[in-house]
């Protein structure tokens, strides 16, 4: 009973992390879709890619980023989407970093032209805290299916993107 | 119906509530400060007000050397008898939807460096953007390379108590849409992939599979139904990578563009110093088109070249950026194969100099 409460706080923090992590992919692709121009110009003066290669970002990145963030609500592949989430939040982070260190005084392009602001350190923790939190959501689902495989005696940390799964 | 009238109230609050704390006095270099005070009275007379244009050549309504700020222009426009309201976050949608003049805070005409310029907005006409530019006159111009200029802060000016366009509830649906359609998206792609997978197969294969799909579907219907997809707009991209100076143009030696001012037919030579310079002397063939032109000017003066034509600019020495700047301006007009003489007069007059006089000719063409 203890195991099955702790798995239950276990289960809404991830939910909880989960959410607000999709809330801020959500905002951020949708202000992205609204002016893809804006959003290639801003991949662009990172000077990490060229021209052909930032606009497919600039095409599907907002895709993806919308995307992730209704399957993370939904519980769609609910490890893998918080995986992917982190993953792309790490990039971020990389990414402003490197341009922090190389001196490029530019705007970080994380939510629209209109909310920009310039890259400090300040934008960069925040990136790399909401990564942080991605990782704590992962570990979280990791150690609730644990508990919960001890007590129904199933795999352990196994990604299930749908309720019923088969076997062969 | 509740629900949606809080939720549009809100996005409006904080669509205004975010813009006329961040936007800082804004100017064109090139036109002086009075780019603000020149669209709020074209819009104040796009609604019917005519007031007094020298009326607004006032500290309260350009309230600095560098132009005019969000709430000057609110100002300006309440001076002269209409309502202005600043909005912030706004997208394609608003500008395809919008019933009021909106004056929009964008970068400069050929540069994307800073937003430092206010643009008067008055509808769209036949797919483009109907824009003024200051003292100009009415311009159709592509919404792409309006969008790659703006930044998502306008103010709408009207008369009456609000103005005829809700721009909260538009940006409020053009959202919802979406997050209907990635919702749909995402249910199609799960019925997909449930069907097709097989015993064996591991979960996150599965999963990544749907996220795959989700993506694929999404990305094909935007850039097969929005005119302001990416892949609709290549010399709008163009336009973007030149002015981010992520294109590298070639560079003509003097030998090299000697050939070229022979045969005049091969490519057409423009000089974009100032006006008044190219009476000191210029390279034989060239036409003047001043870096401080502004966008009808240019549209004239290149409106029959092949887009296709060699064009190659030069400015007053390899000092000087004009040439780089109006090859940002010129990709946008479509032209594709634009070079650069870096050494510009200084180096057409110093290499003659060396040999034989310099060819200068008195007349452009």
């Amino acid at each position: 009973m203890n195991r099955i409460t702790r798995s239950s706080i276990q289960y809404w923090l991830h939910r909880a992390v989960s959410v607000g992590i999709a809330g801020v992919l959500f905002w951020s692709g949708v202000e992205h879709l609204k002016n893809p121009f804006a959003f290639l110009t801003s991949i662009l003066r990172y000077r990490i890619i060229d021209g052909d290669l930032a606009t497919v970002l600039a095409a599907t990145l907002p895709v993806l980023q919308t995307t992730l963030a209704a399957m993370m609500v939904l519980g769609v592949s609910r490890r893998l989407t918080t995986v992917c989430a982190t993953l792309l939040l790490s990039v971020f982070t990389a990414v402003q970093l490197s341009a922090l260190l190389r001196g490029l005084e530019i705007g970080c392009g994380c939510f629209g032209a209109a909310n920009d602001v310039p890259i400090t350190t300040w934008t960069v923790s925040r990136v790399a805290l909401l990564a942080l939190f991605g990782w704590a959501a992962y570990v979280l689902d990791c150690e609730r299916s644990t508990a919960a495989d001890k007590i129904t005696n199933h795999q352990t940390c196994s990604v299930q993107p749908f309720p019923e799964t088969r076997t062969a | 119906m509740i629900l949606f009238a809080y939720l549009r109230s809100l996005v409006s609050m904080l669509l205004v509530a975010s813009v006329g704390m961040r936007i800082p006095p804004t100017a064109n270099a090139d036109e002086g400060p009075y780019c603000g005070i020149y669209a709020a009275y074209g819009a104040a007379a796009a609604v019917g007000v005519r007031g007094s244009f020298e009326s607004l050549l006032d500290r309260r309504f350009v309230s600095g050397l560098s132009g005019s700020t969000v709430s000057d222009l609110v100002n300006a426009a309440k001076h002269l008898g209409v309502d202005a309201a600043p909005l912030a976050g706004l997208g394609v949608a608003s500008l395809f939807e919008s019933r009021d003049p909106l004056i929009l805070h964008v970068a400069s005409f050929g540069q994307l460096e800073a937003y430092n310029h206010w643009l008067l907005f008055l509808g769209i006409e036949s797919g483009k953007a109907r824009t003024v530019d200051s003292t100009g006159s009415m311009h159709l111009m592509n919404v792409s390379e309006l969008l790659a200029r703006w930044d998502g802060v306008g103010i709408a000016v009207f008369t009456g108590s609000e103005p005829r366009t809700r721009f909260g509830s538009i940006e409020l649906v053009a959202i919802g849409w979406w997050a209907l359609l990635v919702v749909i998206a995402v249910g199609v792609a799960v019925l997909l992939v449930k069907r097709v997978r097989t015993a064996g197969v591991r979960e996150s294969f599965t999963g990544s599979l749907v996220l795959a799909t989700t993506a694929m579907l999404l990305i094909a219907v935007r850039e097969v139904y929005s005119a302001s997809s990416l892949s609709r707009n290549p010399d709008c991209v163009r336009f973007i990578s030149a002015a981010v100076g992520l294109r590298n143009l070639p560079e003509l030696s003097l030998e090299e563009v000697i050939p070229f001012t022979k045969r005049q037919d091969a490519a057409v030579i423009f000089d974009v110093r100032y006006a008044g310079d190219m009476n000191y002397g210029h390279i034989p063939g060239a036409v003047g088109l001043p870096m401080n032109s502004t966008q009808e000017e240019v549209a004239a003066a290149v409106e029959t070249i092949p887009r296709d034509k060699t064009i190659i600019l030069y400015c007053q020495s390899s000092g000087c950026g004009f040439s780089d700047r109006m090859a940002v301006v010129l990709t946008s007009f479509g032209f594709t194969d634009i070079r650069i003489y870096r050494d510009g007069w200084v180096g057409w007059e110093e290499g003659f100099a060396l040999s034989a006089k310099p060819q200068v000719s008195g007349n452009s063409q």
